[in-house]
């Protein structure tokens, strides 16, 4: 007989509350950089500490009114904005490609357009910076726009090739047979359907191309430095809240993102694929 | 000639729609063996069989989503074989309904009207009318996916009939719904075929369905057309073993030809001989006597009758199903197997179960086929 204070439910709770503990360790540590760095970015004194020895917001003006972070701000809104619309553009026409021709290099192609996942982003940076050299485009908002789009394509390709996988094609079907041409079929049906998936994608790419730093690092110049760029070169100067400060607004303005984005579309809905036709 | 005059005009006459010579394979797949179909202007044809039948390819060939390999489609005069499916003037109803979910129940109607060049006002007008027509007035702002199963399919019927198709496609439109729905949606969608007056092919593998709508049955196994007929003939006057077996119940009894003389065919079943009218042979030829043979009956063409009775099928009785106004009886008989006779309820009430009595066949209504006729999908 086993002794009394190992009865089968005692165990049973103490596994359970383990896993619980287990659980929460794990959000914990997700949370945990971002955490203390919002609170560190609240200190009254001019070094980074944790905790904290008196609370201020002078470092959020400090970062606000910086120079090289309005202009990195800018630049990285600019970068955004024209790569993940190029991206969208690019992974819509692929996805669309991908979904309905019957190539034979199918695989291949979607294999290579998923191959920013798995080669590093700093190789992806310095390939790019080499061959900017090369053409002359060294310190052009071009190189940098470019390798954006590249890093954030295979997401933006996944998001809409899923919403098109979901497209009913018997619903393009029953467009022709009311007398729509290709065309109007494209515009009328297609394209409506996938914009849920077309829009998600274009947040992903937003928020990738937006936090970006190991590629930016090498395809950027002085005049076209992004922000997580322009922080960096910040973090090895000086060492006061101010990047903190900074850091938390990030974080806060993302999440914002992503929140709107999830409200409006439903992202979960949209990076799920149904079963199969 | 604008878009929309063309459709007034279409909506003057139905058209016949012809299949010459058509035939389909995927890969090493024969879909669909050399066929020719006439489909009369304004009819009700089905094209009936089990999956892989056929039936759809045939469909989606005269939609214009398949190219034939070989063989013409003519809607009317007009040869359509490589007409691309936006120009040939049909109306669909898909079996998922297919209503476009980011649009109205009226922008779904109107689709079709708007794709024409159909002015807004008068639009409007006719997309009121053909709701009207499935009786879903009202409905117009809503979105599909607030409606019911029923109502969708009314609104994918509404669809396709705003714009006076020349011809009805309906690829097993009611299939999705439930039973009793079912019933009353093929009430409605015979009643509006018959109001339009459209040339109307419904591909089903639904044989009640088939026979309740059709005005001729087109019964489809293995890419062929077995059988082409009214859903009268095709009951009672099956052409093959398969069509015998797939449309309508029937009791499939091993017999031996004994006799041929004159007008009746001395048949061996179990162990008993029964003459059947030589015009119920369905073989090629005479029938030859010593032959095995299948023959057909339907459950209403058997009797129950005393045990002992002359010229009948001993038997017991194993189940009793009470069905309403009719029953079901299975009889146990030796070195035959089990027969279900349809019996009027009162004849079947209080029979036990083990109960001897004695099926009588009417031969005159049973069909017979050699044994080797192949009846399977």
């Amino acid at each position: 007989m086993s002794p009394r204070f190992l009865s089968p439910r005692l165990v049973e709770r103490a596994l359970r509350l383990g896993f619980a503990l287990l659980v929460a360790a794990i959000v914990g540590y997700v949370v945990l950089p971002a955490v203390v760095v919002a609170i560190a970015s609240l200190n009254a004194s001019a070094i980074l500490a944790f905790p904290p020895d008196g609370l201020s917001l002078r470092w959020y003006a400090t970062a606000l009114g910086y120079r090289d972070f309005q202009r990195g701000l800018v630049n990285s809104l600019i970068v955004m904005a024209i790569a993940s619309t190029l991206a969208v553009a690019v992974g819509a026409a692929a996805a669309l490609y991908i979904d309905r021709s019957g190539h034979r290099l199918r695989g291949l192609l979607e294999a290579v357009l998923v191959s920013p996942m798995v080669v590093p982003n700093f190789t992806i940076g310095l390939g790019f910076l080499i061959f900017a050299v090369e053409v002359g485009q060294a310190r052009t908002f071009g190189v940098v726009v470019v390798s954006h789009v590249v890093l954030v394509l295979p997401f933006v390709l996944r998001s809409i090739y899923v919403s098109l996988r979901n497209i009913d094609r018997r619903l393009e079907r029953a467009a022709a047979t009311l007398g729509a041409r290709p065309g109007r079929v494209f515009l009328e049906v297609t394209l409506p359907m996938m914009a849920p998936g077309i829009f998600a994608g274009w947040v992903f790419a937003a928020v990738l191309s937006f936090n970006e730093f190991t590629a930016s690092l090498f395809v950027t110049a002085r005049s076209t430095k992004t922000l997580p760029v322009a922080m960096y070169d910040y973090v090895r100067e000086y060492a006061d809240p101010t990047m903190a400060a900074l850091s938390t607004l990030f974080i806060v303005t993302t999440v914002i993102l992503v929140v709107l984005a999830n409200r409006l579309v439903g992202l979960d809905r949209i990076l799920t694929m149904e079963s199969p036709r | 000639m604008s878009a929309a005059e063309r459709q007034e005009t279409r909506s003057r006459a139905a058209l016949p729609v012809r299949l010459q010579g058509v035939a389909r394979s995927f890969g090493a797949v024969q879909a669909l063996e050399e066929t020719s179909l006439d489909v009369r202007p304004g009819e009700f044809l089905t094209l009936l069989g089990p999956s892989g039948c056929g039936k759809t390819t045939l469909l989606n060939i005269v939609a214009g989503f398949l190219e034939p390999d070989r063989g013409e489609v003519f809607l009317g005069e007009e040869l359509v074989t490589y007409q691309p499916v936006h120009s040939r003037g049909i109306g669909m109803v898909f079996q998922s309904y297919a209503l476009f979910p980011h649009m109205t129940v009226a922008g779904n109607v109107a689709f079709g009207l708007r794709m024409h060049g159909v002015p807004k006002a008068e639009r409007a007008a006719r997309v009121r009318e053909a709701l009207a027509a499935v009786a879903l007035e009202g409905y117009g702002e809503r979105h599909p996916a607030a409606l019911s199963g029923g109502q969708q399919q009314r609104v994918a019927l509404a669809r396709a009939m705003a714009l006076n198709p020349r011809v009805l496609l309906l690829d097993e439109p009611l299939s999705a719904l439930d039973k009793s729905l079912r019933l009353q949606m093929q009430v409605e969608l015979k009643a509006i075929q018959q109001r339009y007056g459209v040339t109307t092919i419904f591909v089903t593998h639904d044989q009640g369905e088939a026979l309740a709508l059709s005005d001729r049955i087109a019964v489809m196994r293995a890419g062929r057309i077995e059988q082409i007929a009214g859903p009268d003939a095709c009951y009672r006057d099956p052409a093959t073993a398969f069509v015998a077996g797939f449309v309508g119940d029937a009791n499939r009894l091993a017999a031996r030809v004994a006799s041929v003389e004159g007008d009746a065919v001395g048949l061996l079943i179990g162990g008993r001989r029964l003459a059947l009218p030589a015009a119920r042979w369905r073989g090629e030829g005479a029938p030859a006597p010593g032959a095995d043979a299948q023959l057909f009956v339907r459950p209403e063409a058997v009797a129950l009758c005393e045990a002992g009775s002359a010229d009948a099928l001993p038997g017991r009785v194993a189940q009793v199903v009470f069905q309403g106004p009719s029953t079901h009886v299975l009889l146990e008989v030796p070195n035959l197997g089990s027969l279900t006779a349809l019996v009027p309820a009162p004849a079947a009430a209080g029979l036990p179960a083990g109960a001897p009595l004695a099926a009588r066949l009417d031969l005159a209504q049973a069909s017979l086929f050699p044994a080797d006729a192949d009846d399977q999908a």
